[in-house]
This record gives structure tokens, sequence and C-alpha cells, in this order.
């Protein structure tokens, strides 16, 4: 009979689990999956939107809902250098590696993120640029270093660069349900491949999620030049060589006083 | 006189302020060559005095970021 009770409440517990899990579904899409960089590229905006497929059989939630996608692009290690004055001089004497920080981020939210959750919450999900973990390399030891000034300068060049950003109103909610942000893109942003993480919470807690990506790519004559540095050196460096002589030599005969 | 050597007189006095061993006679058709020297001179003077400055005067912000790999 213990057994048989046991067995039960199980049974229930599971239903009850998967239905809460399962009570909304949470769709997104983008309207470009690829962004071509051009000779002309300026920079671009991608619109990102999505709904929230509600349970018609859990009316327990009905929202109001909050949304965070974080928009993360290629990871590339780069180096923070701090200047200071030796011998009258301004050089660079400290520096601090990040191994493979996102070389662009973008934190796009309907609310600030102190209002859609805890700061545990927050923490655990790696909301915000605050959260985004940053490894440092320090005397060959890798770790997360808090309060630390190459991190906070780090952080704000790429803000000011406008790779790195956090946008607490950029998400809307056209119906309850039916949302949209758009993701801008800056002319320097970096090419490769970029991941879109939604997150969908409901009462402070996340309640679904969902991922999207998108490439950025060079093409035409400048992924040419690109590919021909990258895997035919001698021979770019020939004819780039050889193209300024011509240019210098064509201008000498343009100018040539008879 | 045919134009084009008025026009080497005329600007003969203007150009010499720059290049005094290049006034006379004998030296107007290297006016504009020894022009584009100074000019040469300046712009390398200038670029030599940017580096100075950057050295010496104290920048708008210290911390610099470079990258060293890792992208595709």
């Amino acid at each position: 009979m213990r057994s048989v009770l046991a067995t039960g409440l199980i049974l229930t517990s599971l239903i009850v689990c998967t239905g809460q899990a399962a009570a909304e579904r949470l769709i997104a899409s983008l309207t470009n999956q690829s962004v071509l960089i051009t000779s002309n590229y300026t920079g671009v905006e991608l619109v990102l939107f999505g709904t929230v497929e509600r349970d018609a059989a859990d009316p327990m939630r009905s929202g109001p809902y909050d949304i965070v996608a974080t928009v993360t692009g290629p990871r590339e290690s780069i180096r923070t250098r701090r200047k200071q004055r030796v011998l009258g001089i301004w050089v660079n004497t400290q520096a601090r590696t990040f191994i493979d920080p996102p070389a662009y981020l973008a934190v796009l939210a309907s609310r600030p993120l102190e209002a859609i959750t805890n700061a545990e919450n927050r923490r655990r999900l790696q909301l915000g640029i605050a959260h985004t973990p940053l490894p440092e390399l320090i005397h060959n030891d890798i770790g997360e270093v808090s309060n630390d000034p190459f991190r906070a300068a780090f952080i704000q060049i790429m803000r000011e660069r406008d790779l790195y950003s956090e946008e607490p109103n950029a998400v809307s909610f056209l119906t309850p349900t039916l949302f949209r942000t758009t993701i801008v893109l800056p002319a320097q942003v970096p090419t490769g491949n970029y991941t879109v993480n939604v997150k969908l919470f409901e009462g402070g807690n996340m309640v679904a999620h969902t991922d999207s990506a998108f490439e950025i790519v060079k093409v035409g004559f400048e992924q040419f030049v690109v590919n021909a540095a990258r895997d035919h050196g001698l021979l770019y460096g020939f004819a780039t060589a050889l193209m300024a002589l011509m240019t210098g030599w064509i201008a000498s005969v343009a100018f040539r006083r008879d | 006189m045919d134009d084009a050597q008025a026009h080497r007189e005329a600007v003969a006095p203007a150009s010499s302020a720059g290049a005094p061993s290049a006034s006379g006679a004998a030296g107007v058709p290297r006016q504009p060559r020894s022009y584009l020297w100074l000019l040469l001179g300046l712009l390398v003077l200038s670029v030599g005095l940017r580096f100075a400055g950057q050295l010496v005067l104290q920048p708008d912000d210290p911390y610099s970021i470079r990258v060293i790999g890792g992208a595709p």
C-alpha cells in the first residue's frame, strides 16, 4: 500500500513539474540570419521578435512577462594595458589579458534587470554585463577578479566603442505575449558567429528560454582581400608593393613637366 | 614669354619664402619640387611632434585595449 502511495505521489509530482515547465513556450526569431559586410557597410540593425505561448490548461500563470535578450559575439582574447608616468613619459607599465571575452555583448531587457529578478538569479543566470564572466590571465592563473580596475576599464572602453551595451527598456511588448527589440550592430562590429539567448521571466523567475543565432561575414572584394592577405601573405605583399610602385610611376608620368 | 613661364615667375616669390636656395632664374623649375620636400618635412615633423606629445602629455584615459587573437 505504501509503495502504491509513494508511486502515486512521485507520478503526481512529475506531472505537476512537467506541467509547470511546459506552461510557457518561448518562440523568437531574427529578421536576418546573416549580415553581409560590403564596402559601404556602416552598421546595421536586426529586429528580434517573438511570442510567448501560454498553456491554456494552466491559468495560474498569465504574466506579466519580462524578456532579457543577450547577444554574444565571437570571442577573442584582449589585453588591457595601463599607462603610468615613468621618467617623465607615459608608457604602458601594467597589463591584464582577458581570456576569450565576447567581442560584442548586448543585453536587451524589457525593464531594468534589478526590477526583473533578484541579485542571486542575476548572478546565477549571468544576466547583464556585470555578471558576464570575464576570466583574466594573472601570473599563469586564470580566474575572475571582482572590483578589478582593469575589468572596469575594459568594459568602459568596449562601451565607448558601442561593442558592449545594456539597454533596460529595449524590449517592448506589442501585446501581452508578443515582443520585439532591435539589435544595433555598429560599423566596427567584428565578423563571426553571434548567439542570441532570450530568457522569459515571470514574477522574478525564469520560466522559459530559447536561443537563436546569426553570422556576420565579409563578402565581395573585401573578403577577397582578407583571404589573400591571410592565405597568400607573400604574394599579397608583392602585389601591394607593385601597386605602390605603379601608382608612383603613373603620378610621375601624369605630372611630368616637359 | 608663354603662359607657363609667366605663371612660374608669378608664383616664384611666394614659393621662395619657404625654400630660399631654390630662388633665381635657374631654380625656377625646381620650385615645386623643393616645395614638396618642405611639405614632406613638415609632415614628418608634425607626426614626430604628435608622438612626442603622446609620450609627454597625460592621456585622457590611461587604459587601452588590444586584441591579441582568437577571432575567426
